[in-house]
């Protein structure tokens, strides 16, 4: 069976939010997109509704990789939301107006490291079905998504950018050590990763899948270098190799 | 006439005052630390929208509590239903209005805000998201920015006895040049029924608001500078997108860039956009134009050469 392409395209814009699914009254936020949030992105791009993509961009059908290609910082920001506990219609509770006044939350931005002028984000993706690949291609080429692109909440308007669509890939299980140019799940190392000089390994809890009602049903660490471009790591799961324009690159899909 | 995609850049200055205040940390104007730049809450700027439409006799879904007594002791969408029950000689109750398809549209031809930037309202059995098709990120400032050394300020409240007031901090910015960016979508149009008055009112509003609703002390002193939005043509591939970072500030008469203290004090450099703007000039459809006199006409020219009728200024 002839290999379905992989779709190579950047996410931009001046700063994000994705916030972390396991804070409660303060808003923290990954590093980087989870797979849950690339997936909403690719939907609304691809004009899907808010419950209808959950199948089409499963892990079972739909394979996704991201890599970080601009250092990020942190930058807190105490903010005023509307105390909306309780319900609008129910006596005496509610305040989706503004009515119950305001609730302060800390917000943790992502903004690019001093010296960048945005962020920039690295997406893999490759599907079970040909003919979605070639949709998606068409609204990365066309440069309309149907649904704007966002870097985590409405309030980080960003772009993307197509980079490439390649048949030039490969996925197989690699016995040596290789430079992962993705963000890595903990669970594909066979071995711990080379700490050179320098090297930053952060591991965050992600999403990786929501169901159609929007419920969380799989998680999962993944590893990222917060110092460098990549993780040299000995890997049991299976390996992604892509040669598009000047770049060679190893990855693995989030997972 | 139909919603298009479309991008905004608005600028406006603060001279001398705290245009967006972090609450965490004593009111102090909000900052990104690192970079020294100046930053305000998309929220902040919607609010000073909202408060002009409020103040034009317009209904408002966001309010504040003081704006609006009965907002807290009635049920807002209670008063919103019997008000639609009056105009449509309808007799529906509360449950009946949640699973209202004519209920909900009224709704949302009734709140320009709502069609404009969203809401969450409860609908049917729990609440419906409206993601607004205008959206804007936080601003920041195009400079370093300096807060003046905290004035203590001391205060007496109303309803205090004892003769002593309270003692709090007073911060401000000396200067601050501050940039937002902000989308419209027109697929996000479609499911709030947003209209093209609505982007000609949110236009003005822009304009207007600010020197209206910043009046009170530690709000004073901001004035609107300039305001771009851009319309696109349907599937063209060429945005403008976020040109804040082509904006080159050249600080004049002695002055650097970490000295700011008037807009007096430094010129505006459009080249970069322009040039951007040529790069998607195929794709424009329209673009409206507001530029404060003291910023001269420079970008009205180099849109004017490269647009044609398809610049309107107002």
């Amino acid at each position: 069976m002839p290999q379905n392409p992989l779709i190579v395209f950047d996410l931009c814009g001046a700063y994000g939010m994705f916030r972390k699914f396991y804070t409660n009254s303060s808003s923290l936020s990954y590093p980087f997109p989870p797979r849950t949030t690339v997936a909403g992105l690719i939907a609304g791009m691809m004009g899907y509704e808010r419950d209808e993509y959950a199948e089409d961009l499963g892990l079972e059908r739909c394979h996704i990789a991201l890599s970080v290609r601009v250092p990020v910082r942190r930058v807190m920001q105490q903010v005023n939301y509307l105390m909306t506990e309780g319900h609008v219609w129910t006596g005496g509770a509610g305040g989706f107006d503004g009515s119950k006044g305001p609730i302060q939350v800390p917000l943790e931005w992502i903004f690019p490291e001093v010296g960048y002028r945005e962020l920039r984000y690295r997406i893999y993706v490759t599907h079970e079905d040909r003919r979605w690949l070639e949709s998606l291609r068409e609204v990365l080429e066309s440069g309309a998504p149907v649904y704007p692109p966002y870097l985590g909440m409405s309030e980080c308007p960003g772009r993307v950018e197509h980079v490439a669509s390649t048949e030039d890939w490969s996925l197989g299980r690699r016995g040596e050590e290789l430079p992962i140019s993705t963000v890595l799940p903990a669970s594909a190392l066979s071995g711990p990763p080379r700490l050179g000089a320098g090297t930053q390994i952060v591991k965050e809890r992600t999403p990786l899948a929501l169901d159609e009602r929007r419920r969380l049903i799989a998680a999962g660490d993944l590893l990222y270098n917060r110092a460098g471009p990549h993780i040299t790591a000995r890997l049991e799961s299976e390996v992604f190799e892509v040669s598009y324009q000047e770049s060679h690159e190893y990855g693995v899909f989030m997972q | 006439m139909a919603i298009h995609d479309g991008d905004i850049l608005y600028l406006y200055d603060a001279k001398l005052t705290n245009p967006n205040g972090d609450p965490d940390d004593e009111n102090r104007p909000r900052m990104d630390e690192a970079t020294g730049r100046n930053l305000v809450s998309d929220v902040r700027l919607k609010r000073y929208l909202r408060d002009y439409w409020l103040d034009a006799g317009e209904d408002i879904w966001v309010r504040r509590t003081e704006q609006d007594e009965t907002t807290s002791s009635k049920q807002r969408m209670s008063v919103l239903l019997s008000d639609y029950n009056r105009d449509n000689g309808a007799n529906l109750n509360e449950r009946q209005a949640r699973q209202s398809r004519e209920f909900k549209d009224w709704l949302l031809r009734r709140l320009r805000d709502v069609r404009l930037f969203g809401a969450t309202m409860p609908m049917e059995n729990t609440s419906v998201t409206f993601t607004g098709p205008v959206q804007f990120s936080w601003g920041y400032s195009l400079h370093r920015v300096e807060i003046n050394n905290s004035a203590t300020i001391s205060s007496h409240f109303a309803g205090r006895e004892n003769e002593y007031g309270t003692f709090g901090k007073d911060w401000r910015v000396h200067y601050s040049l501050l940039a937002f960016y902000g989308i419209v979508s027109k697929s996000r149009a479609r499911h709030t029924g947003l209209t093209d008055e609505d982007l000609t009112a949110l236009d003005e509003a822009m304009v207007r608001a600010i020197p209206q609703q910043a009046t009170t002390r530690s709000k004073i002193g901001q004035t609107p500078r300039l305001y771009l939005r851009v319309e696109y043509e349907d599937g063209s591939a060429l945005r403008l997108g976020d040109v804040r970072e082509d904006l080159v500030l050249t600080p004049q008469d002695g002055k650097t860039l970490d000295t700011l203290r008037d807009i007096r004090d430094f010129s505006l450099g459009y080249d970069r956009v322009l040039e951007r703007v040529r790069a998607v000039e195929d794709s424009i459809v329209r673009t409206r134009l507001w530029a404060h006199p003291e910023l001269g006409d420079a970008f009205e020219c180099g849109l004017q050469e490269r647009l044609g009728d398809r610049l309107e200024t107002f």
